[in-house]
């Protein structure tokens, strides 16, 4: 069967878009533009609040690209994998945890100085058990992402790759991610996996 | 799926400056532990930390333009595999990976230093531009199993023929940052770590670089035996952004796909090189995931009472030594175990173990709920 990104969906300069559709645009800083999009998109999660930033954005994402791609409920635990990279790993928490060093070390803040606690949530949350990779890279390319969930489709355990950018530092912040799939049919909106579809998600 | 060789190896910690100073140390029952305050909380722990001789030792061995801990532990092992071995780092076939946690993270909080001197990238760019290589390095931090991880990605890429040789390098550093962050979660043990022992109480963090040579092509005139890296996977709990799986069902399910990856049964397994972290919880996870997997027969053993917990390049370290162990026909004795401390009853080595060993099978976990596991047998 044909491998297709069945679905994706940018945070970037303060512009949501989903599947190629704007969602919702406000020209504030990242913080509050999250707690807005939660809010606007009932994107729900017990623990938000507590989460970093970086795992904030790219759960977002996920949950409202997720959400348009009914068919992930669909999978078993093991068919779902997850491959996603950015530039500053998790630094931006890693300066928080870092000054926290000054008084008393925040075992909360700890926790995420790890970048593939993001996915950790994504999973924990959708119940996906498949493979995790974390990669680090200058910026976002289809080359990071191609032949890994190549690999991944074609051991015939992975049925479905959720993947993407997810950067931030400060207020610099890139959340890119698109879901890879083999359904029967193709339907519209549905593109082929390739180098040059994956780089036209990126610009 | 292609056949992938083993060409090199290389490691660099407080128990040598190269692999078979390190495996000797582990024969003779060395350990790079020591006791050591924690600067800021006061803490009193065991770390494997390279010592004033050894750094200075290192800074020797090492060009001026690598500066920082991390990378200088990068460097070496790198510059080892590249002698030793009949590898062309300039090659547009040969592909540069990193596996790494938290790299410079040594340099946080100074003044001085400039964003882009903590990006893991800017690391791996310098040391592959400096031995010639012009691909794009690739970086994997995925917490503990970085080490595996990196070599599971590396099967994968090199299964398309882009490349026919990736070298991996690794490395993670002892320093304030790690150990108080360790220590704020109550992960530190107060005394040498005792890994599946009844009365472990604890994690003992560790430093260390390694460097590995994976490559399709068999190499010819080689004066060891040939190890092949056979099948590898990795799964994700789902359950706890930092506990580990209750049931161990992720982690058996890992050491699952490895093995069928390599067409290999748990009865081929000579030995188990376990996580084997001392924290309650992953012991507990990790027996009962071996049990399930059909390995709690197999001789297992930890490494962490001799190399402390390396993080990001526990799993370079450790999977270097079960080669060691396959081409010299012994597996290391787990140490600081005594008595049994998991719910389900797991085959401990106490003492090293001279015998033919074909197979073994390396797994780890890792915050973020994800575990790895890998093959590597005799060829």
């Amino acid at each position: 069967m044909e491998k297709l990104i069945t679905g994706h969906c940018q945070l970037k300069n303060g512009k949501l878009f989903l599947n190629g559709k704007s969602l919702f645009e406000a020209d504030i800083l990242v913080d509050e533009l999250l707690q807005k999009i939660v809010i606007e998109f009932e994107v729900k999660h017990p623990r938000f609040g507590k989460m970093d930033r970086l795992s904030k954005l790219g759960y977002t994402c996920a949950e409202i690209l997720l959400k348009a791609l009914g068919n992930f409920k669909l999978y078993q635990p093991f068919e779902v994998s997850l491959i996603f990279a950015n530039a500053s790993s998790s630094l931006d928490t890693d300066f928080r945890f870092q000054k926290t060093l000054e008084s008393i070390a925040s075992p909360a803040l700890f926790v995420y100085t790890l970048p593939n606690l993001v996915l950790a949530e994504i999973c924990i949350k959708n119940g996906f058990k498949g493979e995790n990779l974390f990669l680090v890279s200058d910026l976002p390319d289809a080359n990071l992402f191609f032949e890994p969930i190549n690999q991944m489709l074609a051991q015939n355990i992975t049925k479905a790759c959720l993947a993407g950018w997810v950067e931030i530092l400060g207020e610099s912040y890139n959340c890119t991610l698109f879901a890879v799939e083999m359904p029967e049919h193709k339907s519209e909106n549905q593109t082929e996996f390739n180098i040059t579809n994956i780089n036209k998600l990126f610009e | 799926m292609k056949r992938i060789w083993i060409t090199g190896d290389a490691l660099v910690t407080p128990l040598g400056f190269s692999s078979c100073e390190n495996f000797a140390s582990l024969l003779k029952g060395k350990s790079g532990l020591k006791n050591f305050t924690l600067p800021v909380s006061g803490f009193s722990s065991w770390v494997s930390f390279l010592s004033e001789n050894q750094l200075k030792m290192l800074e020797e061995m090492t060009l001026p333009v690598f500066e920082t801990r991390f990378e200088k532990l990068l460097f070496l092992p790198m510059k080892q595999v590249i002698e030793e071995c009949e590898v062309d780092p300039k090659s547009s076939k040969t592909l540069f990976m990193f596996a790494t946690t938290k790299g410079n993270i040594e340099l946080i909080g100074n003044e001085n230093v400039k964003t882009n001197q903590l990006s893991l990238f800017e690391s791996a760019i310098k040391l592959s531009r400096y031995f010639g290589n012009l691909n794009k390095p690739l970086v994997i931090s995925n917490a503990c199993i970085s080490g595996l991880a990196v070599q599971i990605l590396a099967m994968k890429l090199l299964e398309n023929g882009e490349y026919d040789t990736v070298i991996i390098a690794g490395a993670d550093t002892v320093n304030p940052f790690i150990l108080e962050g360790f220590n704020s979660l109550l992960a530190l043990s107060p005394n040498p770590c005792r890994p599946f022992d009844r009365d472990r109480q604890g994690i003992n963090i560790g430093e260390g670089g390694a460097a590995m040579v994976l490559s399709t092509i068999k190499p010819d005139n080689c004066r060891n035996d040939l190890i092949e890296i056979k099948g590898g996977a990795i799964t994700n709990d789902a359950n706890h952004i930092s506990g580990p799986s209750r049931t161990g069902l992720e982690l058996a399910k890992a050491a699952e796909l490895a093995l069928k990856q390599s067409g290999l049964l748990p009865g081929n397994i000579d030995f188990v090189s376990a996580h084997g972290t001392a924290t309650l919880y992953n012991d507990e996870m990790e027996a009962k995931a071996l049990t399930i997997s059909g390995l709690s027969g197999n001789l297992t053993h930890s490494l962490k009472g001799y190399f402390g917990h390396t993080l990001g390049v526990a799993g370079l370290i450790e999977s270097i030594i079960c080669i060691h162990s396959l081409r010299n026909n012994v597996i290391i004795a787990s140490k600081g175990f005594e008595n049994a401390g998991t719910s389900n009853q797991i085959n401990i080595i106490t003492q090293n173990q001279h015998q033919p060993v074909s197979a073994c099978i390396k797994t780890m976990a890792g915050f973020g709920g994800c575990n790895a596991a890998i093959c590597f047998s005799k060829s």
